[in-house]
């Protein structure tokens, strides 16, 4: 990736992403900070707070781009999650599937779990991954009797969503000198599995029912994605994002102990070792609780991971993994229904208490118009931004 | 397959491999060559449409 001058990016710009960036830097390798650094975990909420419901602003991109200036300029997060890129439905509606949609009546998007890799088909999938893709995989996703100017398309729709997506990422360091949360991009296979290919009851199923195979696959998986995916992510430079790599942490929610510990630890322990021997960082998006795996990550060197936590008691967190950064936090019921000096004690109840290694943000990903008023956030923003560690 | 195959827009999508993929590869005549195409749909079909 080109220094930031060749870029375009204005000296103002520079300044505030340089500055942003060490801010993280410190909080992940718990550094003094002169402030905590503040990350956005807000997704489909910036639509509704910006005055759209969700179907104006997730399919027509000049809305999007309104709600995610809006966002920006009202809370000036230093590293923001999202970008008005976690729905990209006018690709999927363009081939007639997707599994992703607007509940018009809540104004809110919803996925259901849903399988498309069948059991019998891992052996199918390894041998000749690209044929299943196309054969099996897309063809239960897309509408029956597709047509080739449908395709055209949604290859179209998929090129402006790229576009689109560039678009937001430049003008978020460019003009508004801020960070995304990483470059690079790791994946545990069982998350692909659980996610996407197999859906979350029937992986759940078969860690039971097909011990043997599900594992072959995701050593083939973890062998021809994710390690090519995370070589080329250790390579990036990393200038105007808060950490390295991203890494979904999710599917472990379904796990127990020893089913972590032989499914999902080895690949997630092989990704850590080879950022921590690269000196990268690694930002994990965990859903649920960690800390019901905690002793698996007792011995990570401090400075590796910055997670993002959502179940897990965070004064806890921090007695139980006083070596893992993390943001979160500040709960949504008192963004939501609190007043703004509710609001800001907490904050500094956090910042207090937490303090080095944490990066101020909430307790869950935002989605829902209840999830916080404005004038809340505007207040507490603003406190944090503001207050002195 | 043939290079002067003709794809009419209102075809239905093949879904054997190869030849199906290569078919709706050669269809995407706004990009710029085969290696390209090909790509790009992998990714489509690989990466987005799975979500």
């Amino acid at each position: 990736m080109p220094k930031l001058a060749e870029r375009g990016i204005g000296m103002d710009a520079q300044k505030k992403l340089l500055e942003r960036k060490e801010l993280f830097d410190n909080a992940i390798a718990f550094k003094r900070n002169k402030r905590v650094p503040m990350l956005s975990n807000f997704f489909t909420w910036k639509i509704y707070d910006a005055g759209y419901t969700a179907k104006e602003a997730i399919y027509d991109y000049a809305v999007m781009e309104d709600v995610v200036r809006q966002f920006i300029e009202r809370y000036q997060f230093d590293a923001y999650f999202d970008l008005g890129t976690r729905n990209p439905m006018r690709v999927t509606n363009a081939f007639g599937a997707g599994r992703h949609y607007i509940d018009e009546e809540n104004d809110t998007v919803l996925v259901d779990d849903h399988t498309i890799l069948l059991r019998d088909e891992y052996s199918e999938y390894i041998t000749g991954k690209n044929e299943w893709y196309w054969s099996k995989g897309f063809k239960r996703t897309a509408k029956p009797g597709l047509t080739i100017g449908e395709l055209k398309n949604a290859v179209q729709e998929f090129l402006v969503f790229g576009q689109f997506s560039e678009k937001m990422s430049s003008m978020l360091s460019s003009e508004y000198g801020a960070l995304r949360t990483a470059s690079g991009y790791a994946m545990v296979p069982f998350e692909n599995l659980f996610l996407t290919l197999r859906g979350m009851r029937e992986a759940s199923l078969d860690l039971r029912k097909s011990k043997a195979e599900i594992k072959e696959c995701m050593d083939f998986m973890f062998e021809t994605e994710s390690l090519p995916m995370l070589e080329q992510s250790l390579a990036l430079e990393s200038n105007d994002t808060a950490a390295d790599i991203s890494c979904a942490f999710l599917g472990h929610s379904v796990l127990n102990t020893s089913q972590f510990e032989e499914f999902y630890w080895p690949y997630l322990k092989a990704i850590i070792d080879k950022a921590s021997a690269a000196h990268k960082t690694i930002f994990i998006m965990c859903e649920a609780t960690m800390l019901r795996f905690a002793e698996f990550f007792e011995d990570v060197p401090k400075g590796v991971l910055f997670v993002q936590l959502e179940q897990d008691d965070v004064f806890e967190f921090r007695k139980r993994l006083p070596n893992i950064a993390f943001t979160g936090g500040m709960p949504t019921n008192l963004l939501g229904f609190g007043t703004p000096e509710e609001c800001i004690e907490y904050a500094k109840r956090l910042i207090g208490e937490l303090g080095d290694g944490y990066a101020f943000g909430t307790d869950k990903m935002m989605s829902y118009r209840n999830d916080a008023k404005r004038e809340n956030l505007i207040a507490v923003c603003d406190f944090v931004r503001e207050y002195q560690i | 397959m043939d290079d002067n195959m003709h794809i009419n827009d209102s075809d239905e999508v093949d879904f054997s491999y190869p030849e199906g993929f290569e078919k709706a590869a050669k269809s995407l005549d706004f990009l710029p060559d085969d290696e390209t195409r090909r790509q790009i749909l992998l990714a489509l079909v690989t990466g987005m449409a799975m979500q």
